[in-house]
């Protein structure tokens, strides 16, 4: 697939104190990865994995407190990291849209909802007249199933209801037929019935515009339905990365076997324990050189303690970043089942 | 499960509260009618949307809200009519553990403090050696170390708060907890700690449980029983698996179906959308069944009537002009 967006070695700290002394928190430690044209991504991650600062990241949206590093950065092929505050703005919108979870925060309360959209898209698109603004505006409102979208055109945020707000964040977000959509959490605060509608129209709207999404959640289930790939985040890494089948049908990393083990509808029984994961998340204002995740991996050794796994290929567009998978480790009480021997002979390290 | 059926703990009837709203002069129905059973050392799932009036029902059930209308019946006494003070003793034997373990704990207190407060309301008797002792038990039981103690709420990870939380329900030793949404502001990992816990202390301590989520799954795992609630009423009960197995209620039915699959070979859009439109303000409450607005096997009837429960056996409940035979008694409050 073409690679539209392409990412390699982000990295995320924020000052936490005044002084320079004060801890940094490393939300993002190295982040790389690639987003095809018109394809979703899923990135998963519990909070703190430094998933929403990873998108927040690309698109130059974090406060001054935030330090963002990159090696490469590319929108179709050109860089886009060193772009000024203001060609940022031009190219949020107009070819990367964002999504966020609560569109309250999104929306001016004091503003009617027709007005913010016409004020999108003349701020990218000068040549349209007022009418034929309006005449946009009321047209992209029907598109997302807004009841009555010309009477709706004068109300106030706080006249929808939370799904209403969000497929108005949707189509503002859309308007302008961007490239890539990046939406972080858009239908966690929403009813699954909701999330059902949005969901739909997020797939539907992409299928006419062939705009890629980056598709941020804690949500499994959501992955499965939306994404062919996933990227798995832990303590502001990725840990496991893979065709979303895949991460299914074979799990190559622990934390997402424990995620996975969390899920009550995959399980049977009822009476069944939950396989949860022990411990919380990790400080992040001291990562130290080891795996994020060995305090709670229950296969830790002395060596996941000490230094931080590579990447290996488990199979075409699947690596993990475990020292398990390394030719070296012990077979016994692997978490990846009886194929283990036969998966690690045909694991590759990569270079990082 | 034992094969007998324990009795039940908690019997709510016809449950109703209705708040006053501002700008018209008719009631909020934010609660309408509920009528459901908690065994003892059970648990029962009320699920359904936002605006379903689930949290009120449970904090009706409590006293936090003043009933409207209907009966509760906590270990057989009526408790609907009794003053807060002759209801404090039997309160002991209900508590509540709330959604948002960030919001729900004083953050000026130590939490061998907040473990301690309900002793100190509720046993006034004990000694503060005695309080300690029991403190430092009851934390054990949730997974927390008595060096915990004297440190802060805003020392711990949401999943360790929600843990101080339910070691402060515990504190007393209740036989019923209502939970509302107690996982739902948690990461998916330690969400399956915290209903882990809730089993396990249900086994130990022979707890029932009112269980409150819109995780239907999740429900699904944890709960004997299930209720569905549609614009303050109850839609559809039953055993748990007779529920989710054969949902029989259009609307349990397009909620159960809106659930996304954890499985990449089901793409969301194979199949149709679940339910249209959005649940309707329950100032103006829909004529005849509450659903009707949004349900795609609508008919003149539904308009006219509410429906009522229909028995399909096994006390799996309905109500739904689908259903029409061996109409059961009217449970329902017109």
């Amino acid at each position: 697939m073409e690679s539209l967006l392409e990412v390699r070695r982000l990295r995320t700290t924020f000052r936490a104190g005044r002084s320079r002394h004060d801890a940094a928190v490393q939300a993002v430690r190295s982040v790389d990865f690639q987003l095809g044209r018109g394809e979703t991504v899923g990135v998963v991650g519990e909070s703190g994995s430094g998933k929403s600062v990873t998108a927040l990241s690309l698109v130059g949206l974090l406060p001054k407190t935030a330090l963002v590093e990159v090696d490469k950065l590319t929108l179709d092929g050109a860089s886009i990291s060193h772009l000024s505050r203001r060609q940022l703005r031009d190219l949020r919108g107009r070819r990367i849209a964002m999504v966020f979870q609560d569109p309250m925060t999104s929306l001016n309360p004091l503003m009617r909802v027709g007005r913010q959209i016409d004020e999108m898209i003349s701020a990218h698109d000068r040549r349209l007249t007022r009418r034929e603004r309006k005449r946009r505006v009321i047209g992209l409102l029907a598109e997302v199933r807004i009841p009555e979208p010309e009477k709706r055109y004068n109300s106030y945020p706080h006249e929808f209801s939370g799904g209403m707000r969000q497929r108005v964040m949707i189509a503002m977000a859309m308007a302008l037929r961007p490239e890539i959509l990046i939406a972080d959490e858009p239908t966690t605060a929403l009813d699954v019935t909701i999330q059902d509608q949005v969901l739909r129209l997020m797939r539907r709207l992409q299928g006419e515009s062939g705009t890629s999404i980056l598709l941020i959640t804690h949500d499994l289930a959501v992955v499965a339905g939306m994404c062919s790939r996933v990227i798995v985040m832990y303590g502001g890494l990725i840990m496991e990365e893979a065709p979303t089948t895949s991460l299914f049908a074979q799990p190559m990393h622990p934390y997402t076997i424990g995620l996975l083990g969390s899920l009550p509808a995959l399980r049977q029984g009822q009476s069944d324990r939950l396989d949860s994961i022990p411990g919380a998340p990790p400080d992040m204002t001291a990562p130290g050189d080891g795996c994020p995740f060995a305090p709670r991996c229950k296969y830790a050794r002395v060596r996941c303690e000490r230094a931080l796994a590579p990447y290996y290929a488990v199979a075409d567009g699947h690596r993990s970043r475990c020292w398990l998978l390394d030719a070296a480790a012990p077979g016994a009480d692997s978490p990846f089942g009886e194929a283990d021997g036969e998966l690690r002979r045909k694991v590759v390290p990569l270079d990082d | 499960m034992t094969s007998q059926p324990p009795g039940p703990i908690l019997e709510v009837e016809n449950l109703a509260r209705h708040f006053r709203s501002g700008e018209r002069r008719r009631p909020i129905r934010a609660l309408d009618g509920v009528s459901f059973s908690v065994n003892r050392g059970q648990t029962f799932g009320l699920v359904g949307e936002s605006g379903s009036g689930k949290s009120t029902c449970a904090r009706t059930i409590v006293r936090l809200y003043e009933p409207t209308a209907g009966r509760v019946t906590l270990d057989g006494a009526d408790i609907t009519r009794l003053s807060q003070r002759q209801l404090r003793p039997l309160r002991r034997k209900m508590q509540m553990v709330f959604q948002d373990p960030y919001a729900s704990l004083n953050g000026r207190m130590a939490v061998r403090d907040l473990v301690a407060e309900p002793l100190t309301v509720h046993q006034p008797e004990l000694g503060r050696a005695a309080v300690t002792r029991r403190v430092k038990e009851v934390l054990d039981q949730v997974g927390l170390g008595e060096d915990h103690m004297l440190r802060y709420a805003h020392e711990f990870s949401g999943g360790q708060r929600q843990r101080i939380g339910i070691a402060r329900a515990l504190a007393i030793n209740p036989e019923l907890v209502l939970c509302d949404e107690p996982i739902s502001a948690l990461d998916v990992s330690i969400q399956a700690q915290i209903v882990n816990l809730l089993r396990d202390l249900q086994r130990d301590l022979g707890l029932a449980y009112l269980f409150i989520a819109h995780d239907l799954a999740m429900v699904q795992h944890i709960a004997d029983h299930v209720g569905v609630m549609y614009l303050g009423q109850l839609v559809e009960k039953g055993p748990t698996d007779r529920v989710y197995g054969n949902p029989s209620h259009p609307y349990t039915k397009g909620l159960l179906a809106s659930i996304p699959t954890p499985d990449p070979r089901v793409d969301l859009t194979d199949r149709p959308p679940a339910i249209e439109g959005e649940i309707p303000s329950p100032i103006n409450p829909p004529s005849g069944c509450r659903f009707r607005t949004r349900c795609p096997y609508v008919r003149d009837i539904c308009a006219q009537t509410a429906p009522k429960f229909t028995d399909l056996g096994d006390g799996h409940d309905v109500a739904c002009h689908l259903y029409p035979a061996a109409a059961k008694q009217d449970d329902r409050v017109e």
